[in-house]
């Protein structure tokens, strides 16, 4: 399948007056068209720093990553981030909020409206759209945020932990419900979660990092066919022995 | 359950009441404590407790007030002082803000300038008056630089702190959508900390009072302050005290005027 991420063997070191801090190291993956990516690894290891490589935010000491087979040198209208609190402006509007991006790259016009707002529309957020975040609950927040995303038409997006500020239950219902808009829009998606079992019910592939510094241990390629949603892939009969089979490969108690 | 005011339990109903008769009291001691004080100050003036000559009294406050307003002489005072501490407050804070938005977008510039900033704030500014009048000599430049000196420090570090606090998240965010330092200060640093902005100006209302008071003692031929100094100088502690009454609700009203227009503009800079 077409790659739109190539990862070459990237590393990186965070460099502090106490010293440096290697965060990832030699590292290579790629990210294929369309897929939906899970990262999962020891806390601290490095995830959040390999999304923010990925994001054009921070620049690797070597190596090199690929968008489409043109290196990143910065951020990019391809790609498009969502963070881990939803980060909405609590004094813009839902609508406003969601159409941030345009305003940052001067590219508000009647057309990115529209699009925006079809968006808040397909998603049930159109009465919200005048509401502030602050009159939301924590899943329409997030569902605001993803749209926020989606409106800069990216192809690829990142989430870093999306779902870790929601309560458990909402936070299943969440990931389905976010699962399913970002397959409808076909866009490809790398998530970086430390629940497995999220993980799990949502990705077509899952990357399992070592620890610090970050290189890839292990990747799992999800075998409950394509188009099982998440909520059904939790029933699944298989579901369990996988959950298994990654605690394992994550080494916790070590 | 919603509680309609058709249907009131008998609990909040006597709720209700307690409350509004609290109300009532605190309101009632409020103006007591008032009218006591100044009853009771122009009884002991009166009854020759006190010697109204040096301590005046509310009643020859009341006439000096009336005297200057009929013959005009007030007002023109009054202009003066509140004029000078708005333009104080309103160059402070600006001027401050703007300091404080150059120091965010340089982080080399605010770490050399931060212990300057820090000793600067803790000099007592009242040293600077003489220097200020030798420089600029002794007129109402001499008093907007007084009121300048007092608040624009104390703007300028507490709202650089604030530009400093940003939520981290929400920097990453528009950086990653691609935003310079310009267009991350005018969406998200400038909007988020409108809050403290304001914050300076209410502090910057009390300051420059107080620099513009100060000023006027050290410099000026008009307003509140030089009214003070000259009723001391002429021993006519009446008007001294009717230049202090003045001052007090000049200042109140200046404030209860900040907040208002705090709550225009939270409602329409966002
Ligand atoms: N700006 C920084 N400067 C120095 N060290 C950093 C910086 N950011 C992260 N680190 C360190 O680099 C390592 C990797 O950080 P990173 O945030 O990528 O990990 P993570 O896997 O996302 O962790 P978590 O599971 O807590 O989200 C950590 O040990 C962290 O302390
Ligand atoms: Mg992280």
């Amino acid at each position: 399948m077409q790659k739109i991420v190539n990862v070459l063997g990237i590393s990186l070191r965070y460099q502090s007056d106490d010293g440096e801090i290697p965060a990832i190291a030699d590292l290579s993956m790629d990210v294929a068209e369309g897929e939906f990516l899970s990262i999962v690894g020891p806390s601290g290891c490095g995830k959040s720093t390999l999304l923010s490589v990925l994001a054009g935010l921070l620049q690797p000491d070597a190596g090199q990553v690929l968008l489409r087979g043109d290196p990143i040198t910065g951020p990019h209208p391809a790609v498009g981030l969502m963070p881990q609190r939803d980060a909405l402006l609590p004094w813009r509007t839902v609508r406003s909020n969601v159409l941030l991006g345009q305003d940052v790259s001067h590219s508000r016009s009647r057309e990115a409206e529209a699009y925006a707002d079809a968006l808040l529309s397909a998603y049930g957020l159109s009465g919200f759209a005048q509401k502030y975040p602050s009159e939301l609950s924590g899943g329409m927040r997030q569902r605001a945020a993803l749209i926020r995303t989606l409106a800069t038409q990216p192809a690829l997006l990142l989430l870093d932990e999306p779902f870790s500020s929601l309560d458990y239950q909402t936070r299943i219902t969440v990931a389905a419900d976010i699962h399913r808009i970002i397959k409808q829009q076909q866009k490809t998606a790398v998530m970086v979660t430390h629940d497995l079992s999220e993980a799990l019910s949502v990705s077509d592939r899952i990357l399992v990092l070592s620890r610090r510094p970050a290189s890839v241990k292990r990747i799992f390629v999800s075998d409950f066919g394509p188009d099982v949603p998440p909520l059904a892939r939790r029933e699944h009969p298989a579901f369990a022995a996988a959950f298994e089979q990654l605690w394992r490969e994550l080494d916790v108690h070590v | 359950m919603s509680m309609s005011d058709t249907s009131l339990s008998p609990a909040r109903t006597r709720w209700l009441a307690a409350q509004r008769r609290r109300r009532g009291l605190i309101l009632f001691a409020k103006a007591a404590l008032l009218l006591g004080f100044l009853l009771g100050w122009e009884l002991s003036a009166r009854l020759g407790w006190i010697d109204a000559f040096i301590m005046s009294s509310p009643s020859r406050i009341a006439a000096a007030i009336w005297r200057m307003t009929c013959d005009g002489s007030l007002f023109p005072h009054l202009l003066t002082t509140c004029a000078e501490t708005a333009a104080g407050f309103v160059l402070g804070t600006l001027l401050g803000t703007l300091i404080a938005a150059l120091l965010w977008w340089s982080p080399f510039a605010a770490q050399v300038l931060e212990p300057y900033l820090v000793i600067l704030n803790a000099l007592p500014k009242v040293a600077l008056g003489p220097v200020i009048i030798v420089w600029v000599g002794a007129g109402p430049k001499a008093i907007l630089l007084m009121a300048l000196a007092i608040s624009l420090i104390v703007t300028v570090l507490e709202v650089f702190h604030s530009f400093n606090a940003t939520d981290t998240e929400m920097l990453t965010l528009l950086r990653a959508m691609g935003a310079g330092k310009l267009c991350i200060f005018r969406l998200l640093v400038l909007p988020g900390n409108l809050p403290a902005v304001i914050n300076a100006l209410k502090v910057n209302v009390g300051l420059s009072w107080v620099g513009v008071i100060m000023g006027e003692f050290l410099v000026s031929k008009a307003g509140i302050g030089y009214l003070i100094v000259y009723g001391s100088q002429v021993f006519q502690m009446d008007l001294v005290m009717a230049g202090v009454l003045l001052l007090t609700c000049a200042a109140a009203l200046m404030y209860r005027g900040i907040v208002l227009l705090e709550k225009v503009l939270i409602r329409h800079i966002r």
